[in-house]
């Protein structure tokens, strides 16, 4: 059996794409070591609940002990126009990990959508799209005002697709920054700690 | 023009259909329940309101439309759309409708326009103000703004006034009259096989220039050359949306075969060469070595490429109404989340409306977008929607049972059907 493990469900490529790189960032700038880590997207056709125990089943605790693996869901708190119908039931999602022996669980809320985070970095979508930096993106959420955003730059943004070089060209830190505390369990899951590391670097 | 509600009876086997239309609309029924026909009798009504009067007097006589339910055979065909037009410190509410009734045994009484109406309100006013009123033959119309609709127009029994009117050049209202005349519905066939897509010489209409017009399903290819060379924003969001749905694409290129240019006679000097060029897109498949025809792709992929041409046609020609039959047929049901978004997001000006059988599909719309069909108790179709006030109870219920919303809807439709469960009935309105 494998060691240890924090497995991240997300809703989408995107976002699977956004975590990885948020992790990424994490490694780079922290000054603990983070925990083994696995993301894994639950987009596609299945419901949530039952895709995320399948893939615990056999994909996860085929490796590792029930007692080693903690999980994380990532999810937006607004649902977006075309998302699936009925939304996820945290409940049964709950109690389906609990039936697989895992008792942590934690949930990584984007208030209101992930692409509220996005927004974070404007200048940063701006320069991606090329087109002129604007101060403020209009639209009636976050997804919409993506869209708008995106169709400035001839390009459509779908989300929970990855559209190519995007999620790399956004700053890190500046997201980071916006949504700290709903990301703040994520990071005391992983050991993150930027602040020491900040402390590090002026020592030398 | 903006289109907030439409109402069609007397056509097929539909009961009166009425649609508040939002920006997406779908319409799921199991088979033989009136989907199709419910987009028939519009794009018949526009196709009416276009016709001269002898194409007028065949369609009042098309026997695959007229109603034979004994409910509803004796019903007039009516059409009836409300409408905005104007700009946004004038915006005006149109409502307009027409009946006819279809042919009859008795010739004297069939193949008659029976009534028609105009009425405009703008945002100021509380009431509608009659601009056109006509029973049969006897046809009145608002000459200017402070007058009443009593000036006389002789109308001939298959003929309409909305028709007629465009004559009068005078009238305060003639750019409401030219849009309904120009009222277009797009309606997609997705259940066209696509080799009637690309790869053909369009040899109907001679082309000089390229155009981004709505084109017919066989022009496809060449609108898709023409939107490179003409709005290339429009273009890259069209490569964006193919991109996406076939990632099995690494690359594709429109291109345009001059035959003449490479034939090897002679140029005669004649008053019109006509033009012999075959329009296609080239694709690269990851892992293939080459550049191949789209005719390569399988039919599905190569019809992702006609929906998306057409809805871009349509965003571009600021179409008020784009219906897709049976969106998902040829489609994964993985992408079709994705191809909502994009048709969503493609189409800013334009509301849709799709007809579907997928389950998957449903599980993505909010249930206020979606009318069910089902039959009456007198054997006609009818699109109903899901109460409001049930909306909770059914999300309970598919969360309580690992079901989607599309499911739920689907396995109820069908339980209906058989007679089996009221709980769809109780449901709707």
């Amino acid at each position: 059996m494998a060691g240890k493990l924090i497995v991240i469900f997300v809703e989408g490529e995107t976002e699977k794409e956004f975590y990885n790189a948020l992790i990424q960032y994490y490694k780079a700038q922290s000054s603990n070591k983070l925990r083994e880590f696995k993301v894994i997207n639950l987009g596609g056709i299945n419901r949530f609940e039952t895709k995320m125990a399948l893939k615990l089943q056999n994909e996860i605790l085929v490796k590792h002990n029930p007692k080693d693996v903690e999980v994380v869901c990532c999810y937006d708190t607004d649902v977006f126009e075309f998302a699936k119908r009925p939304p996820v039931n945290w409940t049964k999602v709950k109690s389906r990990v609990a039936d697989l022996g895992i008792s942590e669980l934690t949930q990584v809320m984007a208030s209101r959508m992930i692409e509220d985070w996005f927004l974070a970095d404007l200048p940063g979508i701006c320069k991606f799209l090329k087109i002129k930096e604007v101060k403020k993106a209009d639209g009636k959420d976050g997804n919409d005002k993506m869209i708008k955003l995106f169709k400035k730059g001839s390009k459509l943004y779908i989300k929970g697709t990855p559209t190519s070089k995007f999620i790399p060209s956004l700053n890190m830190e500046t997201i980071r920054k916006h949504a700290a505390s709903q990301l703040s369990p994520l990071e005391k899951l992983l050991h993150v700690s930027l602040a020491e590391k900040g402390k590090q670097k002026k020592k030398k | 023009m903006l289109i907030k509600r439409i109402e069609v009876g007397g056509f097929a086997n539909l009961d009166r259909f009425q649609l508040e239309l939002s920006k997406f609309n779908a319409l799921v029924a199991l088979n033989n329940y009136g989907k199709s026909n419910a987009i028939f009798a519009l794009d018949f009504a526009i196709d009416f309101i276009k016709a001269n009067t002898a194409k007028k007097d065949n369609m009042m006589a098309y026997m695959p439309y007229i109603p034979t339910n004994i409910h509803n055979d004796k019903l007039p065909y009516h059409f009836e759309i409300e409408f905005e037009t104007g700009l946004k410190k004038d915006i005006q509410t149109v409502l307009y409708a027409f009946s006819f009734d279809w042919i009859k045994n008795k010739k004297k009484d069939g193949k008659i326009i029976r009534s028609e109406s105009l009425k405009v309100k703008s945002a100021k006013e509380a009431k509608f103000k009659t601009y056109i009123l006509r029973e049969f033959e006897k046809a009145t119309y608002l000459p200017s703004p402070s007058g009443r609709c009593d000036r006389t127009v002789k109308i001939k029994s298959d003929e309409l006034v909305i028709n007629k009117l465009l004559n009068f050049d005078d009238l305060f209202y003639l750019s409401i009259l030219a849009e309904i005349n120009e009222i277009s519905i797009l309606n997609v066939n997705t259940l066209e096989h696509p080799d009637k897509l690309f790869r053909r010489i369009a040899q109907d209409v001679v082309k000089t220039e390229y155009s981004v017009k709505v084109p017919e399903e066989f022009d496809v290819a060449f609108f898709i050359y023409s939107l490179e060379k003409l709005k290339s924003p429009f273009y890259n969001i069209f490569r964006d949306a193919v991109m996406t749905l076939l990632p099995c694409l690494e690359d594709f290129e429109p291109v345009e075969i001059d035959m003449k240019a490479i034939s090897s006679r002679k140029k005669v000097n004649v008053p019109l060469e006509f033009p012999e060029k075959i329009y296609d897109i080239q694709v690269k498949e990851r892992n293939c070595n080459q550049y191949t025809a789209i005719d390569r792709l399988s039919s599905g992929s190569q019809k992702l490429f006609y929906v998306l041409a057409m809805a871009i046609a349509a965003e571009i020609n600021k179409v008020p109404l784009i219906t897709f039959e049976e969106l998902e047929n040829s489609i994964h049901p993985g992408l079709l989340q994705k191809l909502l978004q994009i048709l969503s997001g493609i189409l800013e000006n334009t509301k849709i409306m799709i007809t579907s059988h997928s389950p998957y599909l449903l599980q993505y719309l909010d249930a206020e977008q979606i009318s069910i069909g089902m039959p009456n108790k007198k054997g006609l179709a009818t699109f109903r929607k899901i109460k409001k006030s049930k909306l909770k109870k059914i999300t309970d219920i598919a969360q309580q049972e690992g079901m989607s919303f599309g499911d739920f809807i689907f396995d109820q439709m069908i339980d209906s059907a058989m007679g089996e469960s009221e709980v769809l009935n109780e449901l709707c309105d």
